[in-house]
């Protein structure tokens, strides 16, 4: 984390294989402080499933190998200026995150890690297949080698390549890291990945592994931007991004599963996100990132509430966890104020960046402005809707004290507080930077 | 409807308000 941060003061000179710039150190911090906070998170929950027997200590040791090679993988997907390496990266990022999907050795849990492996696999193949055209566009231009695979010399030669052999490498691109990032209809792994795996993995897939996905196609998106004649990839990413959001959101009401849920919640998250960036511009890609960086926050620390609580209650079944505020408090008010944070409402950060994405769309394509409200109004109402059920009425289940570490839940849940209500001038311009460099 | 469910929707009552009032105010055109 403190390594993350010093890259704010003194960035390494790009090379043929690593990169530091605005863009992903941004990506970087936010990796690296969830990835902590989980960490922090991860002790108290992996503990109690070692008392439970649901682990053993051998399947930890495995787990906490996996976690630190997981968040190696995100970082060097994060850092590659070598566009193969960024590929080989978010491939061990997935291989890692599917054995850990596995780690109960439940036939749920296999069934999930088998169908997020084939499923990722299809994805990144798309994606290697995207990432070779792009340096058969690169190598007439630049030259065979690994020159044609560095982001920083292609972006500022892509003027010159082949438009035509750029689209269709977008196109798989799209496709490929798209299945990653979870959009609708390539995102049928994901609901499964989250529900089965531990949940200390399922927070940092939906906060953190989904972005460094769509880091990726952004980077790609930069080198389309940067030749005239290529296609326009906006279009393609604010339909996807709307699709999958009004499909997530329609999806959150036939839920049974709280995990599930939060799962499609987040690919209604990463639609509004890809719908932001496939917009473009200073204001949307600003929203974009703002809403990135709430999101990985909220969706986190609801899945840190939502792991104790399935402990506690023994089961993720919704209709068997009522009554959460009377058996625990601090869990199911923790919920409650993750969900009224995920569902948009002010004064919370998600608020403010989605009000920022819905404000400038509406002053540029206000019929896709009216797509993006329904969707978030549906989605809203489903997620009220689940969380009434689950925080209030009749309490149902185990009522036994909870061995819980709240730190990280409340440590991120303020931190979306603050951010709705009071954003500091440094870090306004800072995401103005960044979001200026998108295009 | 227990009270810590009325605290609910009397805090939701008050957060949907600025947040719809908002989302007309963007609609509205400039």
């Amino acid at each position: 984390m403190l390594c993350a941060l010093s890259l704010f003061f003194a960035k390494p000179a790009p090379g043929a294989y690593f990169l530091v710039d605005d863009l992903n150190n941004t990506f970087i911090v936010l990796t690296t402080f969830v990835g902590w906070t989980t960490s922090i998170f991860s002790a108290s929950y992996i503990g109690h499933e070692l008392d439970i027997g649901r682990l053993t200590p051998r399947s930890v040791r495995f787990y906490h190998a996996m976690y630190q090679i997981l968040m190696f993988a995100m970082n060097l997907a994060l850092i590659a200026n070598n566009i193969g390496l960024m590929w080989v990266a978010i491939e061990i990022a997935t291989l890692t995150t599917v054995m850990m999907v596995g780690i109960y050795r439940t036939h749920e849990a296999l069934e999930a890690a088998w169908k997020y492996f084939i499923l990722g696999s299809v994805g990144i193949a798309l994606a290697l297949f995207g990432t070779i055209l792009v340096y058969m566009a690169a190598r007439p231009i630049v030259g065979e080698g690994l020159n044609a695979m560095v982001w920083s010399v292609l972006v500022t030669q892509a003027g010159n390549f082949d438009p035509a052999l750029l689209d269709v490498a977008f196109v798989f691109l799209l496709l490929g890291y798209g299945t990653k990032v979870g959009l609708a209809p390539l995102h049928a792994w994901l609901p499964d990945a989250h529900a089965e795996g531990p949940t200390p993995i399922s927070a940092v897939l939906s906060g953190l592994l989904l972005n460094v996905a769509l880091y990726a196609l952004l980077r790609f998106k930069m080198l389309l931007a940067a030749n005239s004649a290529a296609l326009a990839p906006g279009p393609l990413m604010v339909a996807l991004g709307l699709l999958s959001l009004v499909f997530a959101a329609f999806m959150l009401y036939r839920r049974r599963d709280i995990k599930r849920m939060f799962a499609y919640s987040s690919i209604e998250h990463m639609g509004i996100i890809t719908f932001a960036f496939g917009m473009g511009g200073p204001l949307a890609n600003f929203a974009g990132l703002l809403h990135m960086t709430m999101h990985s926050l909220t969706k986190s620390a609801i899945f840190f509430a939502v792991g104790h609580i399935a402990q506690v209650k023994g089961t993720q079944r919704i209709s068997d966890m009522s009554g959460l505020t009377v058996t625990h408090p601090l869990l199911g008010w923790g919920l409650i104020l993750g969900v009224i944070a995920i569902a948009g409402l002010p004064p919370l950060g998600i608020f403010m960046s989605e009000f920022l994405v819905v404000s400038s769309t509406f002053a540029r394509a206000p019929l896709l402005a009216l797509i993006l409200v329904f969707g978030i109004l549906v989605a809203f109402g489903a997620l009220l809707l689940r969380v009434n059920s689950i925080a209030f009425g009749e309490p149902r289940g185990p009522v036994g004290k909870a061995q819980a570490s709240y730190v990280p839940m409340f440590t991120h849940l303020a931190l979306v507080l603050v951010a709705g209500i009071y954003m500091p001038p440094a870090l306004v311009a800072w995401f103005q930077h960044v979001a200026g460099l998108l295009g | 409807m227990t009270p810590d469910e009325m605290a609910f929707n009397a805090l939701l009552g008050v957060l949907v308000i600025p947040a719809v009032a908002a989302v007309l105010l963007a609609a509205l055109p400039n």
